[in-house]
């Protein structure tokens, strides 16, 4: 695990706006999330299931809780938290692609039903194209990051982005054509 | 041209992508006029937007929960390792995967099981140290523990073992499949006991003995797996000054291991000692000694080592909420069972059976009546075995003898302690004759003639208790005083007389702090019913802050898992929802809920209630279809107990008040008369849930027309409340805005607007900012100031209470919906139409999504449409909606 100590460190300097925290606290949280989900699929039968999207928030009470309830911007966290999702989501869909590049796009599904190695292909496509989106619009793509990696509601986005959720919403369904348009492109 | 030309698609974009086909069509005609290529370049994103809904809207993790596994070399299948060849994979952890495989030259036909170690601390030294353990592994021969075949290492480099293949259940899992008796799951457990006995007199300790290291093959014969592997492939252990600062590396599993592991300290064959004594609570209860599921790593630390668990005897609670017989086996555990597993999970290793040998030897003793180690040799511990195990023989009345005289003697040789524990008693016993006392005197002192008309009530029983009390006449301990104020206050709250009940909280409150010591479960107590009277009083800042320490002190009193901190996290809740903090109130309530559930099953009487407060705040939040199931599992529960009778009534109020949000006015009338009734019955004409009913049946005729009764329940309600409630209570004021928008229907401005500030008046004073409240008194004084033709201050007030609205609940909450239909009306008025359109057709959606189109407040959307159009000079458009103004059942 983690020292508390780091973790503690970085959310402060966070919260004091000191610049460069935000990416000394991610790889904290990636270590955390990486631990918690590990822990919740070790060989030991628990009577828990494993609620990925509530590992975000138990990844951020783990953190609160070493701050003794101190620590207040919590949606700068779940904006941090999202990020660190995304990169240990594409991180283990990365590693594990095995199957041919190319091909036709078109039969990469995020169907949950399908194979898990045109998941992995479709994840990964889809993690290029927010790099792409984030390049001449970053605040589209954060809208993407915080709904789709880090589970967040358009209310709790728009608490993230101090935006109108009405304003979020439409953003997001711009991002999702936009995402789709470009995914679905052949090569 | 992506780039330079995208802010301009963009905004293209977000003001289309909401319009239907035909209204997009026709505002990128005009937006894109001569640019075919900016048009096509929106469009195909539209196109995208809108073919694929779904796209993205279930986060990744919850799509692909498989996405966390752990990488599997799945490659390994069909290969060669060593002389094997792998056959399929069995199974993963945080060690690494186990697969099946078998001899590949043929040589014997016995399939193995081969350990592959995927750690991330893979360096030449463990390597090195795991040849020498095998050595050593390879000399235990014991039919209960699986051999150890073989070892090495992959072509890749990482260490692996080959073991004997053992197709088994882990021992929990197959004690309780099998349905063993207690009997028989020691009796097993005594096997798995001689074979950890043999492997320690050759010198090996396991160090990560659990369920899951113990098979049981379908003959019933246990086998321990994997012992040594632990030491093996242990980081640091050539250098001990290492091994306290890597933590995180260490092999163990935290619900076994020992707070020697836990904190680095050496470890000693009492440390398997700890972790059978874990196994064996497991298997005689069902439960682990602790709970670790979800703490942190400084949290385990402080559990382990330093919190002392429940003797096996007292952990049964979830199987009594189960419903199962839980007595004969409290019976059977307390005492020997009791002290036997207490000594094995002792903190310090010296603490503990100094060998496996004497604690299966303790065991042994159990079973044949003879005194055990672990217990104290009190002469009449001793003398109680002496009769258990000589029942028969030497019968009845000398059985009775020995007891007393077994009494006796150890009373006279008992040490301080003991004593003190027997002046703890006699103190018990003294507090609780004091106050019995003081309860038959004031019963004896009931004569009927001396009360009102003939009936003594309830109320005239503690005003004559309070008067005793306050004269003197109690002469008792400080702390009974302090009970019996307690339970004063308490009734006197539930009769609603709210300055009694805080005089006598007071006083106990500062008699306890005295006598029992600020962090004393009874302070926490006496601070709970403290915020309860806050809260009902409507001092929602106190009631918080009471309510907050008592939690702190049962969680530090009792652990996270408490009833007791169960329910001041639920009082929390409602009061944080009555103060608008609904996030930190829903997870406290689901948090709760699933403790519950936890703790006494599915279908007590604590799920339902806690299923109806989720419900509520579910309701406040608009997710309806979320709290409608949440209202019935509670109605359901509540109908199926004896003595819920208010519970139930409560549950149907405010499932009501739900049904009145979605229109169905009808259902909800019916369940507030039996709710009425209910009450009504329990508590007399006068009481705060009286009155609170009556509103309700008001808010409900008022919707169904029925303005002169809805007038006169109103005007019930209020009175009572004036009574009952202190000045300023919020609750006043939800009558009085309730009244002033009656009044508003009726087009009676001046009495609406009368109401109406003297509600907004209470709600400016006992609410914060941007409460809702006050909001929705904003938005009754915007109609009564539209009725009165003064459109510029409507619309400043409506536009007040809409932005509250959008900032408190979600997009597509009705009173939001509500607000924005109002100021659209205001705003023809203006002859603001372009956006009085806007915000009404956007209304009309949001509550079209949200209700069938039964809904009145579609109705009365579509109504101010019309009005619109009409005004506006689009008569055609006017008319579309005509038809949804009048089709319903509109007569």
């Amino acid at each position: 695990m983690t020292p508390p100590s780091d973790v503690t460190l970085a959310l402060s300097e966070l919260s004091e706006g000191r610049t460069g925290a935000a990416s000394r606290l991610l790889p904290l949280i990636y270590e955390e999330l990486r631990d918690l989900a590990n822990y919740y699929l070790s060989d030991e039968p628990c009577d828990h299931t494993l609620q990925p999207t509530a590992l975000v928030h138990e990844v951020y009470l783990r953190i609160i809780s070493q701050r003794n309830g101190t620590w207040k911007n919590k949606s700068q966290f779940f904006a941090i938290a999202a990020q660190a999702m995304r990169h240990l989501l594409i991180d283990h869909a990365r590693r594990r692609r095995t199957v041919k590049r190319g091909g036709n796009r078109r039969k990469l599904s995020l169907d949950a039903a399908a194979p898990m190695a045109f998941r992995d292909e479709y994840l990964v496509a889809l993690d290029d194209a927010l790099t792409e989106l984030a390049k001449f619009d970053p605040q589209l793509s954060k809208v993407v990051e915080l709904r789709f990696f880090g589970g967040l509601t358009i209310e709790e986005t728009a608490r993230v982005l101090e935006n109108s959720p009405m304003t979020v919403k439409r953003l997001w369904k711009v991002a999702q054509g936009w995402l789709h348009r470009e995914i679905m492109k052949g090569d | 041209m992506r780039t330079a030309r995208w802010h301009e698609v963009r905004e293209l974009l977000i003001s289309t992508c909401e319009l239907n086909p035909a209204e997009r069509d026709s505002f990128l005609s005009r937006a894109c006029a001569g640019d075919a290529e900016l048009r096509e370049e929106v469009e195909s994103i539209l196109i995208n937007s809108d073919d694929v809904p779904d796209f993205l809207q279930t986060p990744a993790a919850e799509a692909f929960p498989d996405l966390f596994e752990q990488e599997h070399p799945s490659s390994l299948i069909g290969q060669h390792v060593g002389a094997y060849k792998v056959i399929k994979l069995l199974g993963s952890g945080g060690m690494g995967a186990v697969y099946l495989a078998a001899r590949a030259d043929g040589q014997y036909e016995k399939n193995v099981a081969i350990k592959l170690i995927q750690h991330r601390m893979i360096s030449e030294e463990i390597i090195r140290r795991f040849h020498n353990e095998r050595q050593t592994q390879a000399k235990l021969d014991h039919a209960n523990i699986a051999r150890l075949l073989d070892g090495g290492v992959t072509d890749t480099g990482l260490p692996y073992f080959v073991m004997e293949y053992v197709d088994g259940t882990p021992i929990d899992r197959f004690c309780d499949e099998q349905r063993l008796s207690t009997f028989q799951r020691i009796t097993l457990f005594l096997r798995v006991m001689s074979a950890v006995q043999y492997a320690h007199r050759n010198l090996i300790v396991h160090r990560d003995l659990k369920p899951t290291n113990i098979l049981v093959t379908p003959d019933g014969e246990p086998k321990l797996l994997d012992f040594g592997i632990a030491r093996a492939i242990q980081p640091g252990y050539s250098s001990p000054v290492r091994e306290s600062s890597a933590e995180s590396d260490r092999i163990m599993t935290p619900e076994y291991a020992s707070p020697e592991q836990i904190l680095g300290a050496p470890i000693t064959t009492a440390t398997d000692v700890y972790s059978l004594g874990v196994i064996l609570y497991l298997l005689l209860t069902g439960r682990r000694p602790y709970d670790l599921k979800g703490l942190t790593a400084a949290e385990i630390k402080d559990t382990v080592c330093g919190k002392r668990p429940r003797p096996p005897s007292a952990a049964l609670g979830h199987r009594q909420a189960a419903g199962e017989p839980t007595d004969d086996l409290r019976r059977r555990l307390a005492g020997d069972l009791d002290a036997i597993v207490m000594k094995t999970l002792q903190k310090a290793s010296g603490d503990r059976y100094s060998s496996v040998e004497q604690f299966s030897e303790d065991i042994r003793r159990y079973f044949d009546k003879r005194p055990v180690s672990a217990r104290k040799p009190t002469f009449a511990y001793r003398a109680s075995k002496f009769i258990q195990r000589n029942r028969l023989r030497i019968g009845a009345v000398v059985c009775i003898v020995l007891t007393l005289l077994g009494g006796f003697v150890a009373t006279v040789r008992q040490s301080r302690i003991a004593i003190e524990a027997q002046q703890a008693a006699q103190y018990e016993a003294r507090k609780a004759q004091q106050a019995s006392n003081f309860l038959i005197r004031m019963l004896a002192s009931v004569d009927p003639k001396n009360a009102t008309e003939g009936e003594f009530t309830v109320r005239e029983f503690l005003d004559d208790a309070t008067r005793k009390i306050e004269a003197g006449e109690l002469n008792a301990l400080p702390e009974v005083e302090a009970e019996i104020r307690f339970a004063l206050s308490t009734a006197y709250r539930k009769l609603g007389v709210y300055d009694h009940a805080l005089k006598h909280i007071g006083i106990t409150l500062h008699i306890q702090r005295q006598v029992l010591g600020e962090r004393s479960a009874e302070v926490a107590e006496s601070l709970t019913a403290h915020g309860l009277i806050m809260k009902a009083t409507g001092q929602y800042d106190e009631s918080e802050q009471s309510y907050r320490e008592a939690l702190e002190l049962c969680q530090a009193l009792y652990g996270e898992s408490s009833d007791k901190s169960v329910r001041i996290m639920n009082y929390l809740g409602i009061l944080l929802k009555k103060k608008g903090d609904w996030d930190e109130a829903e997870s406290l309530y689901r948090k709760a809920l699933a403790i519950m559930r936890e703790l006494h099953g599915d279908r007590h009487r604590s799920v339902a209630i806690y299923s109806i407060n989720l419900a509520a705040l579910l309701k406040n939040r608009g997710y309806y279809k979320k709290a409608a199931p949440e209202y019935r599992k509670a109605l359901d529960i509540l109908r199926g107990l004896d003595g819920e009778q208010l519970q139930l009534a409560s549950c149907l109020n405010n499932w009501a008040l739900m049904l009145c949000e979605t229109g169905d006015f009808d259902q909800a009338e019916t369940m507030l008369h039996e709710a009425l009734a209910i009450r009504r019955a329990t508590y007399g004409g006068k009481h705060p849930d009286v009155a609170t009913t009556t509103h309700n049946l008001g808010f409900v005729l008022s919707r169904k027309r029925k303005y002169a009764e809805a007038e006169s329940f109103y005007r019930k309600a209020l009175s009572a409340r004036r009574d009952l409630l202190p000045e300023n209570h919020p609750y006043l004021a939800y009558t009085l805005n309730n009244l002033a928008e009656l009044f508003v229907l009726q087009h009676d401005y001046e009495k609406a607007e009368r109401h109406c500030l003297e509600g907004l008046d209470i709600r400016k004073k006992s609410l914060p900012e941007g409460h809702p409240g006050i909001a929705s008194s904003f938005l009754v004084l915007g109609r009564v100031r539209l009725g009165q033709g003064d459109h510029e201050a409507a619309e400043a007030l409506l536009r007040k209470a809409l932005a509250v609205y959008r900032k408190r609940h979600r997009v597509g909450h009705p009173r939001t919906a509500t607000a924005q239909t109002e100021l659209g009306n205001c705003l023809i008025a203006l002859e603001q139409y372009e956006e009085a359109e806007r915000l009404l057709l956007d209304s009309h959606r949001m509550i079209s999504e949200m209700f069938d189109d039964r809904h009145p407040a579609l109705r009365e959307t579509a109504r101010h449409i019309v009005r619109l159009y009409e005004a506006w000079g689009y008569p055609a458009s006017a008319q579309s909606y005509r038809a949804l103004v009048y089709d319903a059942d509109e007569p």
